[in-house]
C-alpha cells in the first residue's frame, strides 16, 4: 500500500487506482493545493512539515474509520510534505463507494479529520521575504 | 517495586513548539511510573512559552494523542503537538 506521507509530487492516478473497484459507482476526489493569500498576506509558497510516522498512522485510523461508518466506501489519502510552490497539490483524496451520496459524505468527512487530526504543519512563506508557522486552521 | 528508578523519554517538539524550544528534541528523565501529566509539569519547569506562549498544544505519547494519564515508559517518545494546519 502506498505511503501516506510523500516528499515528491502525489502520484494522483495511483491514489485513484487504489480505490477503484468494480463495486465503485461513485468515484471523487480532493485536491488540497498551494493559495497565493492567506489571512490578508500574500503567500510564495508553503513548507509543510510533518510528524510523519504519526501522521501516517492518524490517516490510515481515518481510512479505516471510514470504511466502518460507511460500509463499502474506500479511502486513500496522500499528504505531501516540504516545500510546495503555489498551485501544487498538498493533499490528495481518493474515495469510492457504490452509489455518490456516501462517497460525498466520506469525502467531505475525510478533509474535514484530515485538518484537524493529523500532526501536519505549514511555514507560509510570504511575498515580501518572511515567513511564520501557521498555528491551527 | 520501580518507585525509585529514573526513566528516559525523549520529547520532540513540532512547528511552533521546535521554534521555541530552538531545537527540536531532548531527553527527559522522570521519575517512574510517570504519566503525560508528570511529563508535561517538568517541560513547564523547563520551557516558559509552553501553556503560555504556546497556549494550545496536544501532547502524543509513542505516536498516539495521549491523556494526562497516559503512562510513558523508559524509552517512549513523547511529542509536543502545535495546532495542527495540515491540508
Amino acid at each position: 500500500m502506498a505511503d501516506r506521507i510523500v516528499s515528491e509530487m502525489i502520484d494522483c492516478k495511483a491514489v485513484i487506482d487504489e480505490v477503484v473497484s468494480n463495486d465503485s459507482g461513485a468515484v471523487l476526489t480532493f485536491a488540497g493545493t498551494v493559495r497565493n493569500t492567506n489571512l490578508g498576506r500574500a503567500v510564495s509558497a508553503i513548507d509543510y512539515h510533518a510528524y510523519e510516522s504519526m501522521a501516517g498512522k492518524e490517516i490510515e485510523k481515518l481510512e479505516d474509520e471510514i470504511a466502518e461508518r460507511w460500509p463499502g466506501v474506500q479511502a486513500r489519502i496522500v499528504h505531501r510534505i516540504g516545500r510546495l510552490e503555489l498551485g501544487e497539490t498538498s493533499v490528495f483524496i481518493a474515495v469510492s463507494g457504490a452509489h455518490r451520496e456516501e462517497s460525498f459524505a466520506a469525502l467531505r468527512h475525510a478533509i474535514d479529520r484530515l485538518k484537524e487530526e493529523a500532526p501536519v504543519w505549514k511555514r507560509e512563506q510570504y511575498e515580501d521575504g518572511s515567513e511564520a508557522w501557521l498555528e491551527g486552521s | 517495586m520501580m518507585q525509585d528508578q529514573t526513566l528516559r523519554i525523549r520529547v520532540l517538539f513540532f512547528a511552533i513548539a521546535g521554534e521555541l524550544a530552538g531545537e527540536g528534541s531532548i531527553e527527559l528523565e522522570l521519575d517512574s511510573p510517570a504519566t503525560a501529566s508528570d511529563a508535561e509539569e517538568k517541560l513547564k519547569e523547563r520551557y516558559d512559552w509552553l501553556g503560555k506562549r504556546l497556549s494550545s498544544y496536544r501532547i502524543a505519547v509513542d505516536e498516539e494523542f495521549a491523556g494526562a494519564d497516559t503512562p510513558v515508559r523508559d524509552g517512549s517518545e513523547l511529542a509536543i503537538i502545535p495546532p495542527v494546519s495540515g491540508g
